[in-house]
């Protein structure tokens, strides 16, 4: 494939994707108000599951068409991304505090995650058995999460204009065209991601994992990015952090978890995943962590390192 | 649904479906034009390996000719046929001998004299010969007689010998057959699947396959296809056949024939129609995947458009919304030159006759709440439907209380027939310039009052002002 058609499809895979997950999002909002699910329940599974749609679709669609490779290069590289990237250029725009009430404790999850990611992938390919170990790690946070944040909350009255804000469908026939279009395209995006990643990969001379690494990490990552900036722009960039956290825990067991667990090969770890992109990944959520803990707020200077060894990474990369 | 989702669905759904007829279109021709120039190829190669065939044919002929036209032999054999002495066998066989060693293509080669015995002989020797040999056979002429059955194959020839004319004896030849499994094994322009078959007629009328095949198929010793179809076809007549073609290994494939009935060869080359589609499938995968990239722009645009419209309307919205709240000097933004600009133009122009309005709705309240005398509008059912604060003033009555209650109730027992009276006039459209009852207070008093009413014909509402002449508590 010319590489021209190889770029076309990685744009087009990333649209579809990200169409299909706002598609899944906003029909999975309804069904949940519909069937009295609180929005804090919401918040934590349809909204995390469906933000990450795109990332678990592109990682199962690489393992069964053969590229195993690229699924976990797309987890690593989502979370080098999230953290250097997503935090790293707002925060040069407007400092972001990450001061809410169990970001400490998140952040400390996150790092705790990475490790056990890290040490299965030390013992060898990630296995059906690693997989399901992540997926019990993902039960137990989910359930900690919802006790940690167990207050009774309710749909708000101001409920309806937010609908119509967030375009939220309201009959059942859009709930049930929305569920339907968003899974459709959600396949169709990442087929095209995959492909374009496999074709430019051969047209660049480089492997796959560096292609999923790079340019598919950040293109599933392009949402939060964008969402983040505008919040850092309109300077109430308050809750990007947590966000991201969030993303790096359901990226590393619930999307590693069940593509490991369905993949009908084990997850190779690419040459070099563990002595630079891991490490790398490992040493982010540190430094995203000890900057909640200790100062509750990532500042331009630092927001300035992460871009910059961002930059330094992907030049590495390439 | 959303403006956002409904353009970008409507986009997509256009981008797609007008992408989708347009790689249809393409698809089909090209399907079309693979499919024709598959056809020429397989034709061409066809072609081609019949000639390469054919020359190997006249070769063997020409190598059998060559054989049959040595003069030595041919004397020698008379001489046998006379005398037959030993002398004359030694020196054909010398003469075989030699001829078998001096050429590669001669593996082995007989005579027979006229009784059909074997005279002499030299290399292989074709048991076919006894029964084969035909001693009719034309001056001259060399006649292909069977592929032996043996490996390696060999072309089995007779020829006549002939001595000034008259017949002498016959000529076996066997022939190497090896350049009939070299042209087969030549694959050059068949791709990763095609082959070249090479088959002959046996005696008992059954396909036998003479070069080797390509593939491994677990039946090895047929050439019929699955349903048996592909050689009869092919054999019985020449041409390609391009669909509906199953092969030993059950795979559907194209295959083309030619027939060299001088050697009753016939020559079978045939590519796997999944090696055909996989270039057709690949263009199909491509043209999907290139419609569904650039209809990510129509979502790309979409998304654009609606933000581009909603904007200006959300705008809008949070001025309605102010207006709603009371903030009648709120305006929205009318600088765009579209129609979005003209809808705030009206909603500005809308807002301030509201605001007009409103100001001089105002002042009439005022006019009505401030007034002295006491303002009323009555329905024709006998009921106040507004009071100004003089009524509660002068007659100590609340507002609930007036409106409660008919007006009559509160006239004087003795002014109530006239008061009836004087309603029904104005309910006939006559106004009253001057009528004068007495209106019950609340503390039991009465007070005269001088009415002035109007009614109003559409609504058949009256509009009465009413003076106080006489005020009981004064």
């Amino acid at each position: 494939m010319p590489t021209p058609l190889a770029v076309l499809y990685l744009f087009g895979g990333v649209v579809w994707l990200l169409m299909g997950g706002d598609l899944l999002i906003r029909g999975s909002i309804s069904l949940s108000q519909r069937a009295g699910v609180p929005p804090l329940v919401v918040g934590l599974t349809v909204v995390a599951f469906g933000t990450s749609a795109p990332e678990l679709v592109v990682s199962l669609r690489a393992a069964l068409a053969g590229y195993p490779d690229l699924s976990i290069a797309n987890v690593v590289g989502s979370n080098i991304a999230n953290v250097l990237l997503v935090v790293g250029l707002p925060a040069i725009v407007y400092p972001m505090t990450c001061n809410q009430p169990g970001a400490r404790r998140d952040a400390g999850i996150m790092v705790a995650m990475s490790v056990l990611f890290v040490g299965l992938c030390i013992i060898g390919a990630l296995e059906r058995w690693a997989g399901l170990v992540l997926l019990a790690a993902f039960g137990l946070f989910l359930l900690y999460a919802f006790r940690a944040s167990m207050v009774e909350q309710s749909w708000g009255d101001e409920s309806e204009e937010w609908e119509r804000g967030l375009g939220l469908p309201r009959t059942s026939a859009m709930i049930t065209m929305f569920l339907v279009l968003g899974t459709l395209a959600l396949p169709v995006g990442a087929d095209l991601l995959v492909r374009g990643a496999v074709s430019l990969a051969v047209a660049l001379g480089v492997s796959s994992s560096v292609v999923g690494l790079t340019i598919v990490a950040l293109g599933t990552s392009l949402p939060e990015l964008a969402t983040t900036l505008i919040a850092a722009f309109k300077r109430e960039a308050a809750l990007a952090v947590g966000n991201v956290i969030g993303s790096n825990v359901v990226n590393l067991l619930a999307i590693m978890g069940i593509t490991a667990a369905v993949s009908p090969v084990p997850i190779p770890i690419p040459a070099g995943f563990l002595t630079v992109n891991l490490p790398l990944m490992l040493a982010a959520a540190a430094t995203l962590a000890w900057a909640v803990h200790r100062r509750g707020v990532v500042g331009r200077r630092m927001g300035v390192l992460l871009l910059a060894s961002y930059v330094v990474y992907v030049v590495v990369l390439l | 649904m959303d403006l956002r989702t409904k353009l970008v669905l409507t986009l997509v759904a256009v981008s797609l479906g007008s992408m989708l007829a347009l790689g249809t279109l393409a698809f089909t021709n090209a399907e079309t034009l693979i499919t024709h120039r598959t056809s020429v190829r397989l034709s061409s190669l066809t072609e081609a390996k019949a000639e390469r065939v054919e020359l190997v044919v006249r070769g063997w002929n020409e190598a059998v000719a060559l054989l049959a036209s040595r003069t030595q032999l041919r004397r020698s054999l008379a001489a046998w046929n006379q005398a037959g002495s030993e002398g004359d066998r030694q020196q054909i066989r010398r003469i075989l001998e030699d001829a078998q060693s001096s050429s590669k293509l001669v593996e082995g080669v007989g005579v027979f004299d006229l009784e059909g015995d074997l005279v002499a002989s030299a290399g292989a020797v074709d048991p076919g010969w006894n029964t084969q040999i035909d001693l009719a056979t034309a001056a001259g002429e060399v006649r292909f007689l069977s592929f032996t059955d043996e490996d390696p194959l060999r072309a089995s020839y007779s020829a006549a010998l002939r001595a000034d004319t008259l017949p002498v004896g016959t000529l076996g030849v066997l022939l190497s057959a090896q350049d009939l499994s070299d042209v087969a094994a030549n694959r050059t322009g068949l791709g990763e699947t095609g082959e070249v078959l090479i088959a002959t007629r046996s005696a008992s009328g059954d396909t036998r396959l003479l070069t080797p095949r390509r593939h491994e198929a677990p039946d090895t010793d047929s050439l019929e296809t699955r349903d048996g179809r592909m050689w009869d076809t092919l054999a019985e007549a020449e041409g390609s056949v391009t669909e509906e073609l199953i092969d030993y290994r059950g795979a559907a494939v194209w295959a083309a024939s030619r027939r060299i009935s001088s050697a009753e060869l016939t020559i079978l080359v045939k590519f796997d129609d999944a090696e055909q589609r996989a270039d057709t499938d690949e263009l199909r995968g491509r043209l999907l995947g290139v419609g569904f990239s650039l209809a990510a722009f129509a979502i790309l645009l979409g998304v654009g458009l609606a933000f581009m419209f909603a904007k200006p309307i959300h705008a809008l919205a949070v001025v309605a919304g102010r207006i709603r709240d009371g903030d009648l000097g709120a305006r929205a933004d009318a600088d765009r030159q579209d129609e979005l600009g003209l809808l705030a133009d009206t909603f500005n122009s809308m807002t301030t006759e509201l605001e007009r309005r409103m100001s001089l709705l105002q002042e009439f309240k005022t006019f009505f709440d401030e007034s002295r005398d006491m303002l009323c509008v009555a329905g024709t059912d006998g009921y106040f439907k507004l009071v100004n604060p003089a009524f509660e003033k002068n007659l100590g009555w609340t507002e609930a209380d007036l409106l409660g209650r008919p007006f009559v109730d509160f006239v004087h027992p003795d002014d109530v027939e006239a008061t009836i009276a004087e309603t029904e006039k104005l309910a006939g459209g006559i106004p009253t310039i001057s009528f004068t009852n007495r209106y019950r207070c609340r503390d039991g008093t009465y007070m005269r009052l001088r009415w002035s009413s109007h009614p109003d014909p559409e609504t058949g509402n009256l509009y009465a002002s009413a003076r106080v002449l006489e005020n009981p508590h004064r």
